[in-house]
């Protein structure tokens, strides 16, 4: 299974998980509530997981909160992801 | 049933073909492959009294075989040939006559004259047939004259010619003709026979065929009531005369000037078999039949998807329409979590809130997988266990041991989905515990519960849920349907074939063929803006902006019509020969739609004026066969007509005519074998049939060649 490192970034005070994932990073925001950049950044990963199976890893874990929030949320998003590919295999929606 | 008066088994002559010459056993065979089923053996200047009785042993019940010869006649310096043929129980008397006639000679060099002829065969009552004018050598006229003129048998004198054309020519001179198969090679009976004549009457025997050549009225009328009848009273005219008609299985003929009543007839006797729920309907000719039978305007045309493997796709549809955004958790309530500090002693003692939910999707699939493996073993099972046609194949321990391994397999199968189930309800039970102690602790201590799922999965899942519907329907309508053939009928020889084509075709999203029409009435530009915008919901299904295509979907005007992919469907339905486009004329459409109505099983058939727009040598060819089949078949077929090849060549049981006269209308009822009509008012006042037929009826007079083929002509 493939491993994409994750990292906690900051524009200012607005901070962020970036995701590499192909060419352009995903990036969901941490510090406010953007449900459609959220979603945006759903769209690339359901995109990826077509793909082929693949973990997130979050990279320099912190002891500050957004690292904390980010580590929770990449935990939660890797088991969702795998659940969702599991259905997609399951649907045969999957690349070989 | 066909009849061959004119056969050879032997090859008497020098000039005879070796072929002719048939054994007992292959001549039974070939005769009963054919549909010929009385026979006479004819061969030249002699008589096999031993082969014919080989012969007529081995046909037994299944033909008749007659004893007969081919006569070489010297009369008045010309040379002709004569066939005599006698009844089956005088066949030692005939052997004994010929060898009397034929002694000190060989067939090659005999021959001998119509006065010995007489002598040595008119005690034994036989029909004489006489080679006659292109049936070579033919026997002169004066010959002809003087075997009829001083034979006890005029009426049993006929013609020989050489095929049906010729016999209806000479018949309507007043010739009584028949033709026979003159066979000369065995091998090409079966063809030869078709062109043999039909027999309309049964005939039980020699005798009983002279009879009926002699328009013996007694032997007529007894054929007649041996065939199936009933008496229809019927009441057509305005005036209330009262038609009694006798109702044969066979044909009946409705004749007469225009405007003497004879559809109303027709009418009348749809209306009686109607009201005693047989179907029956007067078949008329229209000039927009054709089109209407055929519906290629679709008003009534349907299509079964399921045929094609296509899914109708009301869920999928139904679902798009439906389908709405999922929301995501909020960021926020994750850094709420981590930011409040949770000091409650209690609190921290509920680790339960603390676990990190399972996931339910891979127990839920099992246990479904295992629901539906158990669900179908037992119907298999239960298949078996009752199917007649199982236990009937397979021996007792056979079915046993199957029973066993099923009985086994299903036992394991429940146990796997019993714990499949409880596997997923504890996890069920479980994630719901979990995110209920998170929430209550919040609740009760202030400190915001950490979310239990970043919302990923129910928006994915959503997702990929709206995308496999789309592509579903894409998938179905992009399924090309086999385009539909059915035979209208055939336009003759010359131009084949004519079919009704039917494409069906979804609207893909491009088509643009203005003669294709919407199957439903759905619009055309509805169907067409449906299937481009559930295309750009398969594109975008991962894209920000799918919900701005599925709005789109929903906002097409009268969209709400489209309820499955039927809906989307155009049809185009034409008429074409060899596959091309093509309008029939008036004239072919009545050919075609008479043929139809004649191959159409059912019980009656009633005909009024079929003969309109359609060419003499189609009515013969075509649709004279066909009633003619229908009535072979048993069937009822009553045609009103002016047309003298139906008329004539149908040999109708029953003529009904009409006309109007200084005394008004008067109607008669007869047939063409007895040759008379009778009034029905006045049992005295009789016509000929023939004569008020070829009055009457248009059509040349070479269709009465036909009328009297077997049983003669005045």
């Amino acid at each position: 299974m493939e491993t994409i490192e994750a990292t906690v970034t900051h524009v200012g005070e607005r901070y962020f998980i970036t995701i590499e994932a192909g060419d352009a990073p995903i990036s969901i925001p941490i510090s406010e509530d953007k449900p459609n950049d959220v979603k945006s950044a759903f769209n690339k990963l359901i995109a990826r997981a077509k793909d082929g199976e693949f973990r997130i890893e979050l990279a320099q874990v912190e002891d500050d909160l957004f690292s904390l929030v980010a580590k929770e949320y990449i935990t939660q998003l890797n088991r969702e992801i795998q659940e969702v590919r599991r259905e997609m295999e399951q649907y045969g929606l999957v690349k070989d | 049933m066909k009849i061959d008066i004119h056969t050879h088994t032997k090859k008497c002559k020098s000039g005879d073909a070796p072929t002719r010459e048939i054994s007992p056993e292959d001549f039974c065979e070939t005769i009963l492959s054919s549909e010929v089923r009385i026979v006479a053996i004819t061969n030249h200047n002699l008589f096999d009294l031993n082969q014919y009785k080989t012969i007529a042993t081995r046909l037994g019940e299944d033909a008749q075989v007659w004893p007969g010869i081919e006569l070489d006649i010297q009369e008045d310096g010309s040379r002709g040939h004569l066939l005599v043929i006698v009844s089956d129980v005088l066949a030692t008397e005939f052997s004994d006559a010929v060898s009397e006639l034929t002694k000190n000679s060989t067939p090659d060099n005999f021959a001998t004259t119509i006065d010995e002829v007489l002598k040595a065969f008119d005690a034994l009552s036989p029909l004489y047939i006489a080679h006659y004018k292109q049936k070579k050598p033919g026997l002169s006229d004066a010959a002809v004259e003087k075997l009829e003129r001083t034979t006890k048998h005029p009426g049993c004198v006929i013609k020989e010619v050489t095929n049906a054309i010729s016999a209806g020519i000479y018949m309507s001179h007043g010739h009584a003709s028949i033709y026979g198969s003159d066979v000369h090679d065995w091998a090409e009976y079966q063809e030869l026979s078709r062109q043999l004549p039909d027999l309309r009457l049964p005939v039980d025997s020699f005798d009983h065929f002279c009879l009926l050549l002699k328009k013996d009225s007694t032997a007529i009328n007894t054929v007649l009531d041996r065939k199936i009848c009933e008496d229809l009273v019927l009441t057509p005219f305005e005036d209330g005369t009262i038609l009694k008609i006798s109702a044969f299985n066979d044909i009946h003929v409705v004749f007469g000037d225009k405007g003497t009543g004879k559809s109303c007839i027709l009418r009348t006797i749809a209306k009686y078999y109607s009201d005693n729920g047989v179907d029956a309907r007067v078949y008329e000719l229209a000039d927009d039949r054709l089109e209407e039978t055929f519906d290629t305007r679709g008003n009534d045309l349907t299509i079964n998807l399921d045929t094609y493997g296509i899914n109708y796709c009301s869920d999928e549809i139904e679902f798009l329409r439906n389908a709405g955004e999922v929301a995501v958790t909020g960021l926020s309530g994750y850094v709420a979590h981590f930011e409040a500090k949770n000091t409650n002693r209690n609190a921290k003692k509920i680790l339960l809130k603390d676990m990190e939910p399972e996931e339910e999707s891979s127990t839920k699939r099992e246990f479904s997988e295992f629901n539906e493996a158990a669900e179908q073993t037992a119907k298999f099972l239960q298949f078996i266990t009752e199917n007649v046609s199982v236990k009937k194949e397979l021996h007792e321990d056979e079915l046993t041991e199957i029973t066993r391994i099923l009985s086994e397999l299903l036992e394991r199968l429940r146990k796997r989905e019993w714990t499949s189930f409880s596997e997923w309800k504890q996890i069920c039970l479980l994630n719901s515990a979990i995110k209920k102690f998170r929430k209550e602790v919040g609740r009760k201590t202030g400190a915001p519960a950490k979310p239990t799922a970043t919302g990923f999965r129910d928006y994915a899942m959503n997702r990929l849920k709206i995308w496999m519907n789309a592509r579903e329907i894409v998938k179905n309508v992009d399924v090309k349907i086999p385009m539909q053939t059915q035979l209208v009928g055939s336009l003759g020889t010359n131009k084949g074939d004519l079919h009704c084509q039917t494409e069906f075709t979804f609207q893909a999203g491009a088509i643009t063929d203005s003669a294709r029409s919407s199957l439903t009435g759905v619009k055309k530009g509805t169907q067409k803006k449906f299937t481009n915008c559930v295309r750009q919901i398969v594109k975008h299904a991962f894209a920000e902006d799918l919900f701005q295509h599925i709005s789109a979907l929903d906002e097409i005007e009268d969209v709400e019509h489209i309820k499955t992919v039927y809906d989307l469907l155009l049809f185009k339905r034409y008429f074409a020969l060899e596959g091309r486009p093509y309008t029939p004329s008036n004239g072919e459409s009545s050919m075609v739609l008479l043929q139809k109505e004649l191959e159409a099983e059912k019980e009656v058939y009633i005909l009024d004026e079929p003969e309109k727009s359609l060419a003499n040598e189609y009515i013969n060819d075509v649709i004279v066969p066909l009633i003619k089949e229908r009535a072979r078949a048993g069937k009822k077929v009553f045609i009103s007509t002016h047309n003298a090849n139906i008329a004539v060549r149908t040999l109708p049981y029953s003529s009904i005519y009409r006309c109007h006269g200084k005394g008004g209308y008067s109607t008669y009822i007869g047939n063409p074998f007895s040759n008379n009509l009778v009034n029905l008012n006045d049992i005295d006042d009789q016509l000929d049939w023939k004569k008020i037929s070829m009055k009457t009826l248009e059509g040349g007079e070479e269709a009465f060649g036909e009328r009297g083929i077997i049983y003669g002509n005045d």
